[in-house]
C-alpha cells in the first residue's frame, strides 16, 4: 500500500501497513503466516490449523516480472501480487489459499502453481451459486476437504474445539470492527481505514487487543453537521489515498460497502452450530460480493440500506480496472441510486493511483454535494447576476438560437 | 470484399441455409413454445427434450462481430454504463437489447427464460443477470466448480443436484414436463453429432489438411446451437462426406501447405478471413485448434443426468492450465504441427490470462515455437493491423528457418 | 437572505493552472471581465501563473486590490497565493452557466483531459464524467495527429472541413490511431480525408464519455480544442446536436473561478 504513512493523526504503530509483507515475521515472531486473497477464504479454518491468515493486497512499485506471466488486461491485484510472488517477497508465507471468486484469480492460482512448482497453493472451490439447494452440503464437504488437505500438506489437524475457538475469535474481531464504525466522528477516515485493514494483515488476536484498547477510551458521537457524509462502495480499498483525501476535503466517510470494510465484518458466525456447519452458514448468508450469485436485487438493496442507515449524502464507487464482476454490478447499483436521487461518482483504480486526478474527482464530487446544501447561496448569486446582467443573459440566450450555429457573444 | 484464399466447401450453402433456418424458426416458427437463451456450455439436451426453443447469444454476437457490427453495439452498451473492458460478447448482446434497430436481424427475440452455466467463465453469469433485469425474466444459474485438480465425487454430486433443480425449474417456468425417454434420445443424437464432428476434425491430420481454421470456426456453429437435433446430424454427415472426399483426393484447404499450425482461443471474428490470409501467404494452414474441440465430449449413457453433469462439468475451459497445456501438446503431436498461434483475447480472461504460462509449458514439452497475438474476438476497435502483421511475419520467417 | 453589497471597484481573480496552459480572468463587482490572458504553463505552472496574474493586473483598468482569488486546474493545490481552490468541474460549470444559463451540458476538451458536466437549471453540478487516463479525445491527440499530417495544429480543423469523405480510424488508442493515419497517408490518401477521420474518432470518443452522464441541450463546448471548427462540425454531426461555443472557450474555467471568488469574496 502506498499512502498509509501520510496524513496527520495516523496511529504510528500501524505505519507498517504501507509495506505490510516486509519483515512480517520479525514483526510477528513465532506466527505461521498463510496468505489469502478474498473474504470468502475460511480464515477461521486456517486459524484453527495454527496459521495466521495474511491478506494479499495490491501494492505499489513497478510491475516487471509479472508481465511475463499475465497479459495487460489483468487487474492490479493480480499483477502486483504476482510481482511480489515472483520476487520472493511472499516467501514468508507457508502457503497461499485461493478461494474461488473471479475468473482472474481462478487463472492466477494455476499460473502461480506453474511458475513456482514447489510453492504451496491450495485452492478452495466454494460454490458460486450460494442459494442453491445443494450449495450448503457442497460447501461443507469442500471445507472438510480443505481441512484434510491442510493436514496432508502441513500436518496441522483441525479439531472441532480449535475450530470453534477460532470462530469465536473472528467474531470478536467483527464485533470490534462494527463498534469502531460508530466512532466515525472521533477518528479520521484514514485512521478508520488503517485500523480496519490492519486487521487483515496481522494476527487476529493482536488486532482485537489493539481495537479493544482504542475503543475503551473513546465515546461515540455525531459528526459535524456541515460535512457531507460519503459512502465508499466497491471492492478492495488497499490504499490510504482516498480516505485521506476525504479527510482533507472536509467530508467524512459515513460508511462503506467494501470488501475490505463492512463486507468483511458484517454478519457473525453462529457459534451455536458445529464448526463446519457454522462456517458454511456464514459464507452462504453473509453479504455477498459481485462474484457470487444469490439473487438479482440483493446488492442494490444492501447499498441503499447502507446509505440510509449511515445518512450518507452520496456514494463514491471505488472500482479496480479490469474487475469484471464489479464493473457489471456498477450499472444496476448506479440505477438504483439514480432512482432514489442519491448522487454518486466512480473512481477507477489501477496499478498506479494518480493522486492529482483522484483528488480532482473527489473534490468535484464533494463540491457537488456541498452545493446541494448551500443552494441558497447559488440562488442568491443567480439573482444578483440577473439584476446586473439580465440583458446580457437575454442576449446570450437569444444568440444561441441564431441560425449560424449559436456562437455566444459575451 | 475480402477474398477467401482457401478452398470453399460445397456444403457451405447448406450450412448457411441451416443457420438462417435456426434464427428464423426461433423468431417465427415457435408456435407457442417457450424460448430460452442459453450459454454455449449449458446442458441444452434437457431443453430440447422438453421442446423448448433455444437461442445462443454467443453465436449471435459472433455473427455481429463477423459483420463488423460489434463495436457499434458495444458503444451502445458503454453509453449505458458498461465498461469498455468487459467481454465484447456481453457488450454486443446488451447493446443489441438496448438498441435493437441498429443490430443485425434487429437483435434476438425476447427470451422467456435464461440459463447460464459458468463452466466457460464467470462473466456469463453477470451478463445473464443483466439480461434478466432488462427483460424481467427468470434466470437459472448452473454452477460447475472450477477444476484445479481432478473432478471430485463431491463436485459431481453438487452439479447433479443442480441438474435436478434445473429440470424442476424449467418444468415450473414453462409448464412442460421432461420425459426421460425423450432425454435419452436427445442425448444419443447429441453424442452421435459430437462423434461426427470429432471425426471431421480428425481428418485434418491428413497432409495436406482438408480444412483451415476459418472452416472449423464457421462449421462448428451447428454443434453449438443445434446439438441434439436431426438437422445438425444430417449436416455433419454431409460435411464429413465432403471432407473425406477431399482427403481421398489429396485436396488441401490451401493451395500449397508448407507449414501446419495450431490455433488457440476464440476466432478474431471481425477479421476472420483477412487475418488467416496472412498465414496463407506463407503456406501455413491451421489444422487444429483448441476451441472447436470444446464440443467433442460425449455424455456417458446410463444415469442420464449424471452423465450430462460430468460432460458439462469437465469441459476444457473448466480445467486447470496444466490440463490445457497437456491437451494442447497432445493435439500438436497428433496433428503434426510446426508451431502454434495464441489469440490473446481481451474479452476472455479464462481463456487468455493463462496463455503465457501455457505457452511456456507447451514450448518446453514440444520444442515448437508459439506466437501470441493480442486482439479481441468481437470488438474491432481492439485490433492493430500493423503490429499484428509484423509479428506474423517475424514468426513465419523464423519458422521458415527451421 | 441578502448579503452585504460590494463596493463598485471590487475585483476578483480566477486562475486556472492547466497542464498545458495557464488562464487568468479578472472580473469586477458586476461580473464584467476586466482582463484575461492565456500562456503556456511551462514547468509546473506556478511561476507562469504568478507572472500572468501580474500581467493581467497591470493591463487592467485601475481599481481596488483584488478582494478574493480562486484557483483551479491541475496545478491548483500548490498555488499558495489563492484564497481558495476549487475543482475545475465546479469552475467550468459556473463559467459555462454564466455565459449561457440555458446550458445543461458542458463538454470541456482540455490539453490532457476531457470532461463532461451536467448542470441543472440553477447552474449546480448534477453529474460529471472525466477522461484523464488517455490522450484520445484531448488536445494532445490533435497535436500528435497534426504532427503526423505535417500541418500546424491550428489548421487541422479547417483541413478536415475540406474533406470529401472521412477515412475511418477505428483504434481507440492514440498511438495506434496515429499509426492508422500514417498507413492511410502511405497509401496515398488525401490529408483532408485523414484529418476528417481523426476528427470523427475524437468526436466519437468524447461523445462516448458524454453518454455516461447523458447529453441534454443546450450543449456548450469549452476548452482550447473548441476553437477547432472541424471538431465542432464532427461533434455536431455525430452527436446530432447543436453546440454552443463561446468566443473565448479557453478561459471558461478561469471565469468560473473568478465568479466563485466574487460570490465568496462578498461575505
Amino acid at each position: 500500500m502506498r499512502g498509509a504513512m501520510q496524513g496527520p493523526g495516523q496511529p504510528t504503530h500501524l505505519d507498517w501497513i504501507a509495506d505490510p509483507y516486509r519483515e512480517w515475521s520479525a514483526r510477528f515472531p513465532g506466527r505461521r503466516a498463510f496468505g489469502y486473497f478474498c473474504t470468502y477464504a475460511p480464515l477461521e479454518l486456517l486459524h484453527s490449523a495454527g496459521f495466521a491468515p495474511v491478506r494479499l493486497m495490491q501494492s505499489s512499485g513497478a510491475v516487471r516480472l509479472a508481465d511475463a506471466h499475465l497479459p495487460s488486461f489483468s487487474c492490479a491485484l493480480a499483477r502486483t501480487t504476482t510481482e511480489r510472488f515472483l520476487r520472493g517477497e511472499l516467501d514468508f508465507l507457508e502457503g497461499v489459499l485461493f478461494a474461488h471468486t473471479c475468473d482472474t484469480l481462478q487463472c492466477l492460482a494455476d499460473i502461480w502453481r506453474m511458475a513456482k512448482v514447489h510453492s504451496q497453493v491450495p485452492t478452495f472451490s466454494l460454490p458460486t451459486v450460494l442459494n442453491g439447494s445443494a450449495s450448503r452440503n457442497y460447501l461443507i464437504e469442500e471445507l472438510r476437504r480443505l481441512a484434510d488437505e491442510l493436514v496432508v500438506r502441513f500436518g496441522t489437524p483441525v479439531t472441532e474445539n480449535a475450530l470453534r475457538a477460532s470462530i469465536a475469535v473472528y467474531n470478536r474481531q467483527r464485533r470490534l470492527l462494527a463498534r469502531l464504525q460508530l466512532r466515525v466522528a472521533q477518528i479520521t477516515a484514514q485512521q478508520m481505514w488503517s485500523l480496519t485493514v490492519a486487521g487483515m494483515l496481522m494476527p487476529v488476536d493482536e488486532h482485537c487487543s489493539l481495537l479493544e484498547s482504542l475503543l475503551s477510551d473513546k465515546e461515540a458521537g455525531k459528526p459535524g453537521a456541515c460535512a457531507p457524509g460519503i459512502l465508499l462502495a466497491g471492492a478492495v480499498l488497499d490504499d490510504a489515498l482516498i480516505p485521506r483525501l476525504v479527510d482533507e476535503l472536509g467530508a467524512f466517510v459515513a460508511g462503506d460497502d467494501l470488501c475490505t470494510g463492512s463486507r468483511y465484518w458484517d454478519v457473525l458466525t453462529d457459534e451455536s452450530l458445529a464448526g463446519f456447519d457454522a462456517l458454511a452458514e456464514r459464507y452462504l448468508r453473509r453479504v455477498s460480493c459481485p462474484a457470487k450469485y444469490t439473487d438479482l436485487a440483493e446488492r442494490a438493496e444492501r447499498l441503499l440500506g447502507r446509505v440510509r442507515a449511515t445518512g450518507a449524502r452520496g456514494v463514491v464507487f471505488v472500482l479496480p480496472k479490469f474487475c469484471d464482476p464489479h464493473a457489471f454490478d456498477y450499472v444496476p447499483l448506479a440505477l438504483a441510486l439514480d432512482r432514489e436521487g442519491i448522487p454518486h461518482t466512480r473512481l477507477e483504480t489501477d496499478v498506479t493511483l494518480p493522486a492529482a486526478q483522484v483528488r480532482t474527482r473527489l473534490q468535484a464530487f464533494v463540491e457537488m454535494l456541498r452545493s446541494t446544501v448551500a443552494s441558497d447561496l447559488n440562488h442568491e448569486v443567480r439573482n444578483d447576476d440577473a439584476q446586473g446582467g439580465q440583458e446580457d443573459a437575454d442576449r446570450t440566450i437569444a444568440q444561441t438560437e441564431t441560425p449560424d450555429g449559436g456562437r455566444v457573444r459575451e | 470484399m475480402v477474398e477467401r484464399r482457401y478452398k470453399k466447401l460445397n456444403t457451405s450453402a447448406e450450412l448457411q441455409r441451416l443457420m438462417q433456418w435456426y434464427y428464423a424458426s426461433a423468431r417465427y416458427l415457435r408456435v407457442g413454445r417457450p424460448l430460452a437463451w442459453l450459454t454455449s456450455g449449458a446442458p441444452v439436451e434437457v431443453l430440447r427434450a422438453m421442446g423448448v426453443t433455444v437461442l445462443y447469444p454467443e453465436n449471435y454476437t459472433a455473427l455481429c462481430g463477423a459483420r463488423r457490427e460489434g463495436a457499434a453495439l458495444c458503444q451502445v452498451a458503454e453509453a449505458h454504463g458498461y465498461s469498455q473492458d468487459l467481454c465484447s460478447y456481453a457488450r454486443t448482446d446488451l447493446g443489441s437489447i438496448f438498441d435493437g434497430e441498429r443490430a443485425p436481424m434487429h437483435g434476438l427475440p425476447r427470451p422467456d427464460l435464461l440459463i447460464a452455466c459458468n463452466n466457460i467463465c464467470g462473466t456469463v453469469i453477470k451478463w445473464y443477470e443483466a439480461v434478466a433485469r432488462l427483460y424481467s425474466v427468470p434466470l437459472f444459474v448452473l454452477d460447475t466448480p472450477f477444476l484445479h485438480d481432478q473432478v471430485s465425487e463431491s463436485c459431481l454430486s453438487f452439479v447433479v443436484a443442480q441438474m435436478e433443480d434445473m429440470v424442476r425449474w424449467v418444468e415450473r417456468v414453462t409448464g412442460r414436463h421432461l420425459d426421460m425417454q425423450r432425454l435419452r434420445e436427445t442425448v444419443r443424437l447429441a453424442n452421435e453429432t459430437t462423434v461426427l464432428w470429432g471425426e471431421i476434425r480428425a481428418l485434418c491430420k491428413a497432409r495436406p489438411s482438408p480444412l483451415n481454421a476459418p472452416d472449423l470456426f464457421i462449421n462448428m456453429a451447428p454443434i453449438v446451437v443445434l446439438r441434439g437435433t436431426r438437422s445438425a446430424l444430417r449436416f455433419y454427415r454431409h460435411l464429413l462426406a465432403e471432407v473425406e472426399q477431399r482427403v481421398r483426393h489429396g485436396v488441401g484447404a490451401i493451395a500449397v501447405e508448407k507449414r501446419r499450425l495450431l490455433w488457440d482461443n476464440i476466432a478474431i471474428w471481425h477479421h476472420l478471413y483477412r487475418f488467416y490470409n496472412y498465414f496463407v501467404d506463407y503456406g501455413a494452414c491451421f489444422v487444429v485448434d483448441t476451441y472447436t474441440g470444446g464440443w467433442s465430449q460425449c455424455m456417458p449413457e446410463g444415469d442420464l443426468l449424471r452423465g450430462i453433469a460430468e460432460a458439462y462439468a469437465t469441459v476444457f475451459l473448466n480445467q486447470s492450465l496444466k490440463h490445457r497445456s497437456e491437451m494442447m501438446a497432445g493435439l500438436m503431436s497428433e496433428y503434426g504441427v510446426d508451431g502454434f498461434v495464441m489469440h490473446c483475447n481481451r474479452s476472455c480472461k479464462p481463456y487468455s490470462l493463462g496463455q503465457y504460462a501455457i505457452r511456456r509449458e507447451v514450448m518446453q514439452r514440444t520444442g515448437l515455437p508459439g506466437l501470441v497475438i493480442e486482439a479481441d474476438m468481437c470488438d474491432e476497435r481492439s485490433y492493430a493491423e500493423e503490429p499484428i502483421r509484423t509479428r506474423i511475419q517475424a514468426f513465419m520467417e523464423s519458422l521458415g528457418e527451421r | 437572505m441578502r448579503t452585504a453589497s460590494l463596493s463598485p471597484g471590487a475585483r476578483f481573480l480566477g486562475v486556472d493552472i492547466g497542464s498545458l496552459t495557464v488562464k487568468v480572468v479578472l472580473i469586477g463587482s458586476d461580473a464584467s471581465i476586466l482582463g484575461r490572458a492565456v500562456v503556456p504553463a511551462g514547468y509546473g505552472g506556478q511561476e507562469a501563473a504568478a507572472r500572468l496574474v501580474q500581467q493581467v493586473l497591470e493591463g487592467a483598468p485601475p481599481g481596488d486590490r483584488v478582494a478574493y482569488t480562486v484557483v483551479t486546474g491541475y496545478g491548483r493545490v500548490r498555488y499558495a497565493a489563492a484564497d481558495e481552490e476549487l475543482s475545475e468541474i465546479s469552475c467550468h460549470a459556473r463559467g459555462a452557466y454564466h455565459l449561457c444559463p440555458a446550458a445543461r451540458t458542458v463538454i470541456d476538451m482540455g490539453g490532457q483531459d476531457s470532461k463532461v458536466i451536467r448542470i441543472d437549471a440553477a447552474g449546480r453540478v448534477h453529474d460529471f464524467a472525466m477522461n484523464d487516463k488517455c490522450a484520445a479525445g484531448t488536445g494532445r491527440f490533435l497535436e500528435v495527429m497534426a504532427g503526423a499530417l505535417g500541418v500546424p495544429v491550428a489548421e487541422l480543423g479547417d483541413l478536415a472541413l475540406q474533406s470529401r469523405g472521412a477515412l475511418s480510424i477505428s483504434s481507440t488508442c492514440t498511438v495506434f490511431a496515429e499509426s492508422e493515419a500514417i498507413s492511410h497517408m502511405a497509401r496515398g490518401a488525401r490529408r483532408e480525408d485523414v484529418a476528417a477521420g481523426l476528427h470523427q474518432a475524437i468526436a466519437s470518443r468524447v461523445l462516448g464519455l458524454a453518454a455516461r452522464v447523458g447529453v441534454e441541450p443546450a450543449v456548450m463546448l469549452t476548452g482550447g480544442v473548441a476553437l477547432n471548427a472541424g471538431l465542432v462540425a464532427a461533434l455536431e454531426k455525430l452527436g446530432a446536436c447543436r453546440l454552443t461555443v463561446p468566443l473565448d472557450p479557453q478561459v471558461v474555467g478561469a471565469l468560473g473561478a473568478a465568479l466563485f471568488a466574487r460570490q465568496k469574496g462578498r461575505r
